[in-house]
């Protein structure tokens, strides 16, 4: 199994996808702190103060989320769209374990770019917090409970592409299919259901509960979210193992 | 290492694209699998490799399918495409992803590039390779575990003369090692001075499985090509301008 992780991580390595989509979510997030700073105080924004450092945080969280789902999404449906879901089934004839690999491996790459999300918010949200003479109190303000929260967030990120793109088996779809869920689903489904405290149960609106300090009545406990957000993943994975036994490549 | 192919039958709706095919490739011989195009060639070799599912029958390399394989790469290797590799992968990384996989060590991945007459162009992408060249990449991969058994699809599409003349030595060379090779092809001249035995089928039912010096001594001395011709459609054929004309 190990040797397939390997395997998997080297996939990922071996094309510009990865350095190109996470050069530009570290770029981001270098950048959102600068912006936050140079903003902070004029329209509707709150002026600069030591707690900033958590909203600076986790600005980039969408972005970065959104790019290793997207990683998640190649890393399944990309071996269909580029066949060398044949070359990867003649090496390991059985899918369930490449899949599993697929999901272990992606879950590293989340790991890793959210401590790497984190060190560069973090980096420059100080910068800026020192540029205007404030004081930076990185272990204050729920700080590190969202440090240590980012990187498994990004990996959950990554778990649910992964399981995706291994349902659908294609790239375009599985995009699609994603963006019209979170953006067109997620939106109409609370309202047409009448039960506003859906969106909080969808997997989006998980995904940002997994974030949010402080929930109020009604939203799901930051735990509660990330396990529901791992059921969602499960069925997903269960799915495709399902329709696996059916189809053929 | 034994591959045998018992009762294998495989429908896509109401067509049979491979029909009760039984039959076993000889051990350490080079077995040409002829057919015409859509007669289930192709079919045959993704079920022996797991690829498709049989609707009844059994594909099985020394008694177990190639799911039941531990590392099957290093028992069996195949070729069934060309086009199974990522663009942006340079040629080596896409052979390091497979050797990885299966716990083979990079340095028989240099091994096998240079079989393949690669080396050179192992660190480009794959996506700015010809055809031959990935049916070159295609085969190294196939080499990649240092397989007793080796399957190939149309190894020659694709290879321009010198390309076609290095893959007969080639798999001749793979034979006098004692491994067994079972390759399918349209270019029957070629075939012929590749193979030891013979398995010809025609809409997915086996017309016959023997060795090529009895079957060319039985036909008189005629080429494979003719041979096919008469064994998978028994109507006479035009065989000469003049007989295309009378034909017309």
């Amino acid at each position: 199994m190990r040797s397939l992780i390997y395997a998997e991580l080297l996939k990922v390595r071996t094309t510009r996808m990865l350095a190109g989509t996470v050069g530009v979510v570290l770029l981001i997030a270098t950048a959102l702190p600068i912006f936050y700073g140079a903003a902070a105080g004029s329209g509707d924004l709150p002026s600069l103060d030591p707690a900033s450092l958590a909203g600076m945080l986790t600005a980039p969280s969408r972005l970065a989320g959104g790019a290793v789902l997207l990683i998640g999404l190649l890393a399944s449906a990309g071996e269909f769209r580029h066949r060398t879901v044949y070359t990867t089934r003649l090496a390991e004839p059985r899918p369930l374990r490449v899949l599993a690999a697929k999901l272990a491996a992606m879950t590293v790459i989340g790991l890793a770019v959210g401590v790497a999300v984190d060190i560069v918010a973090a980096g420059a949200g100080g910068a800026v917090l020192a540029h205007h003479g404030l004081a930076i109190e990185p272990f204050s303000h729920g700080i590190p409970r969202l440090a240590l929260v980012m990187p498994l967030v990004l990996a959950l990120y990554g778990v649910l592409g992964v399981a995706i793109g291994a349902v659908l088996r294609s790239t375009t779809a599985a995009v699609g299919a994603t963006l019209i869920w979170a953006f067109v689903v997620e939106a109409i489904l609370p309202g047409v259901t009448r039960i506003p405290e859906l969106a909080n149960w969808l997997p989006t609106g998980a995904l940002r509960e997994v974030l949010n300090t402080q929930p109020t009545a009604g939203q799901l406990a930051p735990l509660a979210a990330a396990t529901l957000l791992l059921g969602y993943a499960a069925l997903l994975v269960a799915t495709s193992a399902a329709l696996d036994r059916r189809r053929e490549l | 290492m034994l591959i045998e192919l018992t009762g294998l039958t495989k429908r896509y709706g109401p067509v049979t694209a491979v029909e009760d095919l039984t039959f076993s490739p000889a051990p350490g011989r080079v077995t040409g699998f002829v057919g015409a195009n859509g007669a289930g060639k192709s079919t045959t070799m993704r079920m022996l490799l797991g690829l498709t599912r049989p609707d009844s029958g059994t594909a099985t390399i020394d008694g177990k399918a190639y799911a039941e394989l531990q590392n099957p790469l290093r028992s069996i290797g195949a070729m069934v495409d060309s086009n199974v590799f990522h663009p942006k992968r340079s040629g080596r990384n896409a052979l390091r992803v497979i050797a990885r996989i299966a716990d083979i060590p990079d340095r028989r991945v240099d091994q096998v590039l240079a079989l393949v007459g690669l080396t050179d162009a192992a660190g480009r992408r794959v996506g700015g390779y010809s055809m031959g060249m990935r049916q070159r990449l295609a085969l190294a991969a196939a080499l990649l575990g240092d397989p007793a058994t080796i399957v190939l699809d149309e190894p020659a599409n694709g290879l321009d003369p010198h390309g076609v003349h290095w893959l007969r030595g080639l798999i001749r060379a793979l034979a006098s090692e004692g491994r067994t090779v079972f390759v399918s092809s349209h270019l029957l001249a070629e075939l012929a001075q590749t193979i030891d035995d013979v398995v010809i089928i025609a809409n997915g039912r086996l017309v016959t499985h023997e060795p090529m010096v009895g079957l060319l001594e039985r036909t008189n001395g005629a080429s494979l090509e003719e041979i096919f011709l008469n064994l998978t459609n028994p109507t006479p054929r035009a065989s000469s301008h003049h007989d295309m004309e009378e034909l017309a």
